[in-house]
């Protein structure tokens, strides 16, 4: 049996490339034969193969095709409609286009184009649509897709290689020991930016005037009015010198920034899994977060979580594992443990297992 | 005991009302509205009717972004853009990337007039029908060949002209460029030789400190030098005259010590001199009565000189002039430090010890034995007699009574019940060899004992 993976680009340090990858790689230690298909490939060392080639190379109705379905693209809408082959849709979800109205049309295009495309595949009656978590698999069960045809399977991640990395702190800035904020993502507005800054505003008045905010993470060219936004919020609060941004962070960097942080602060209003929480969870950095979308279902028991973003209470859980040891402990801990039995490698690849058992 | 689920809600309760305190204690600036920032292509694409030379005027990106945005009144995301760019790569026309923007689920939405597209966009598709499609195009290219023939003179020309125009651009530029290159040639030139300038006064300044390197060198090793005279005359020369000095003034010492000694002897024989007087008298009738003291003398002069053989030094403590007479009879040389009258130094017998050199005498004799332990103890009398009798000297102690004893008596001083036994063991015990009696024919006790 073969395994076509199709992603719309391939690129290092990215959670779907990451995924998909990885996914392969698994479906290839479980005896299949598995390549990988892409319009583009940047960084990446192992062979892809075009887009347009996928439907050659596929030679039976028994092989399976898994689409990583994370933006607009028609091309695997008309390919899943014609192919002669099973069908997967692997849903990483598509932000809600609402996010970006006042901050880029192009966006809330592309996103709103995306989201059509859930009822579109919904209607293909694929064999599995197999989702990063449940909160993903609300979309299709919102267009009637049978929930037997759908299973939830967390991403792989590269979370392991990451914790085996040699921490490089020297970009991580010094505030002298006081409550450090981290943050992990794309500056994009559903990532709740602008209540960041004001929790660390909140944090520098009333838990220690040394507080800092660490963001780790890309500005979008096109989103570049958020980020002037979120800068322009940053100085009305007076905190330009307690903000750091490294926007080209590599693992050793990212390992050490996990290390220094008092916290994670995820107050992201839509994700679709969040693999910075489970890089904190197996890192052993506390997680205070936001309860949107998946994120519950991915921090579970393991963190601080909180049905809104409000700077003071962001700021009061800061202080508090900043200041209760015990609560640090009993936190990282339990996020130790989530991570190993529910998010370490071995144990997504039974689950991938007991998948792939379904077109046995 | 409590769960973890009990534990997090309180704390989770003791936070919240941890926030709810702060947000009255101090509240956030509020959040102002962010910069407006017009759309730029807003104006640009506001037309709703388009034409299709209008649209296909530019190429590759340029004409895919003006596209989107004229189609679809945004601009191109990532997977849209890579698609079409593809898609014209591979060939296709802008006619049927147009079609394909415009006859999308989106286009349809935005509604945007092309006149004349869809029939061209339906040939295009009509194209990609396997056969039928490629007689079709092949059709068509047919019917437009003489059309194209035309298109391609009027490119040739194009092209020359192009070639032309880019050729003298390319000429300009280059001219641009050398005369750009010439002038930062003479600039580095000029730089060079500020440079070379500067290296012949860097060469010059090395040459003088390397004069005063030499210089400080030379001085420094003389300073060496001297530093080496200083250290040694601070070393073993320094010391060596220390050493001498200290053992100079430490004789000073001594000497003085042994004068003040002397001369208080010498003040206190004075001050005694009738007591002295006195007791010589006694003593002369005293032993001068004794018929047998001749005898026991004579005897203990034999038994010494026998030991003594090869002859030497005695000294002799306070046993009598008698006794120093007698040794004399028999050619010993006796250091008679008691001659005429009462020995005074029997004051202080440790002194008349610590004037005889180390191994300098053959013999040690007291006779009044006494007399002289009532002012040296034993022992301290044994390690004088063993440092200064040489190997082999002999120590000869008797127990008789002598004038010093008669003085004493006299002096009211007196009393000692000898054992000679007792004696005997100590000299052994001392490191003294041979020991052994030799008491005269009266029965007088008297040791003699051999320096090892």
């Amino acid at each position: 049996m073969r395994i076509a993976v199709l992603v719309p680009g391939l690129r290092a340090y990215d959670a779907v490339s990451n995924d998909a990858r990885q996914m392969a790689a698994a479906l290839r230690g479980q005896g299949h034969e598995v390549a990988l298909f892409a319009m583009e490939a940047h960084g990446i060392d192992e062979p892809v193969l075009s887009h347009e080639a996928l439907a050659e190379w596929i030679s039976s109705p028994r092989d399976i095709v898994i689409y990583h379905f994370c933006t607009a693209w028609d091309f695997p809408l008309e390919l899943f409609r014609r192919i002669r082959a099973r069908r997967i849709v692997r849903y990483h979800n598509v932000t809600p286009p609402g996010f970006f109205r006042g901050w880029s049309d192009g966006y809330v295009s592309a996103c709103g184009n995306g989201r059509k495309q859930i009822a579109a595949f919904a209607r293909l009656g694929c064999e599995l649509y197999l989702g990063c978590s449940p909160f993903n698999l609300e979309d299709f069960a919102a267009e009637g897709v049978d929930p037997a045809r759908m299973a939830v399977l967390a991403p792989f991640h590269p979370v392991e290689d990451l914790a085996a990395t040699e921490p490089d702190a020297r970009r991580i800035p010094d505030n002298g020991g006081a409550p450090l904020l981290l943050m992990v993502g794309r500056i994009v507005p559903n990532k709740s930016y602008l209540e960041l800054a004001e929790a660390l505003a909140a944090c520098v008045r009333e838990v220690d005037g040394q507080s800092h905010l660490l963001l780790v993470g890309k500005l979008a060219p096109a989103l570049a009015r958020y980020g002037e936004a979120f800068w322009h919020r940053v100085d009305q609060l007076g905190l330009r010198e307690r903000v750091t941004l490294i926007d080209d962070a590599d693992g050793p960097t990212l390992r050490a920034a996990y290390a220094a942080a008092t916290a994670l602060v995820m107050l992201s209003a839509h994700e679709g899994f969040c693999v910075p929480v489970i890089e904190a969870l197996a890192l052993g950095t506390p997680v205070i977060a936001y309860g949107s979308s998946a994120i519950p279902w991915t921090l579970g028991d393991a963190g601080l979580i909180w049905d809104d973003r409000d700077a003071h209470l962001i700021a009061a859980s800061v202080g508090r594992l900043y200041a209760d040891p015990a609560l640090r402990e009993h936190l990282i801990a339990r996020g130790q443990a989530r991570y190993r039995d529910t998010f370490a490698p071995a144990v997504l690849e039974r689950e991938l297992a007991a998948v792939m058992r379904r077109f046995a | 005991m409590h769960t973890d689920d009990t534990y997090l809600a309180r704390i989770k309760d003791e936070i919240r009302a941890e926030a709810d305190a702060a947000r009255g204690r101090s509240p956030l600036p509020r959040r102002e509205a962010p910069p407006a920032a017009p759309d730029p292509t807003a104006a640009a694409d506001s037309p709703r009717v388009r034409t299709i030379p209008e649209l296909s005027a530019a190429h590759h990106l340029d004409f895919l972004h003006g596209a989107f945005r004229a189609i679809l009144k945004r601009p191109p995301d990532g997977p849209g853009e890579l698609v079409q760019l593809r898609l014209l790569a591979a060939g296709a026309s802008k006619v049927e990337i147009l079609g394909n923007l415009r006859y999308s689920p989106e286009g349809r939405e935005v509604g945007v007039e092309i006149p004349g597209l869809r029939p061209r966009y339906l040939l295009t598709k009509l194209f990609r029908v396997p056969v039928i499609g490629y007689l079709a195009e092949w059709l068509l290219a047919l019917a437009g060949l003489p059309k194209l023939m035309h298109h391609l003179r009027a490119s040739d020309t194009y092209n020359a002209a192009r070639a032309r125009d880019t050729a003298a651009a390319i000429d300009a530029r280059f001219a641009d460029h050398t005369r750009d290159i010439a002038e930062h040639q003479k600039l580095i030139e000029e730089q060079l030789d500020r440079l070379n300038r500067g290296s012949d006064d860097l060469r010059r300044v090395q040459t003088e400190l390397a004069g005063f390197v030499e210089v400080a060198q030379r001085r420094f090793a003389a300073l060496d030098g001297a530093l080496d005279a200083v250290r040694d005359l601070s070393g073993s020369r320094i010391q060596t005259q220390i050493d001498e000095l200290r053992h100079h003034v430490l004789s000073m010492n001594h000497w003085l010590t042994s004068l003040r000694r002397s001369v208080a002897a010498l003040e206190d024989a004075d001050a005694q001199q009738p007591a002295r007087t006195l007791a010589a008298a006694v003593a002369e009738r005293r032993l001068g009565g004794d018929p047998l003291r001749p005898l026991r003398l004579a005897a203990w002069r034999d038994a010494l000189a026998a030991e003594i053989a090869g002859g030497g030094r005695v000294l002799d403590l306070g046993s009598g002039a008698d006794w120093q007479a007698a040794l004399a009879a028999r050619n010993l040389a006796v250091d008679g430090a008691d001659a005429g009258g009462l020995p005074s130094f029997l004051d202080d017998p440790a002194t008349a010890l610590a004037r005889s050199g180390d191994g300098e005498l053959a013999a040690l004799s007291l006779l009044d034995a006494a007399a002289v332990l009532r002012r040296l103890p034993a022992a301290e009398l044994f390690a004088a007699a063993q440092r200064a009798l040489r190997s082999g000297g002999m120590l000869l102690i008797a127990f008789t009574d002598g004038p010093v004893s008669i003085a004493d008596r006299l002096d009211g001083r007196g009393g000692f019940d000898a054992d000679p036994a007792l004696f005997a063991q100590a000299l052994e015990a001392a490191g003294f060899a041979e020991v052994r009696r030799c008491d005269a024919a009266d029965g007088s006790p008297a040791l003699l004992a051999r320096r090892r």
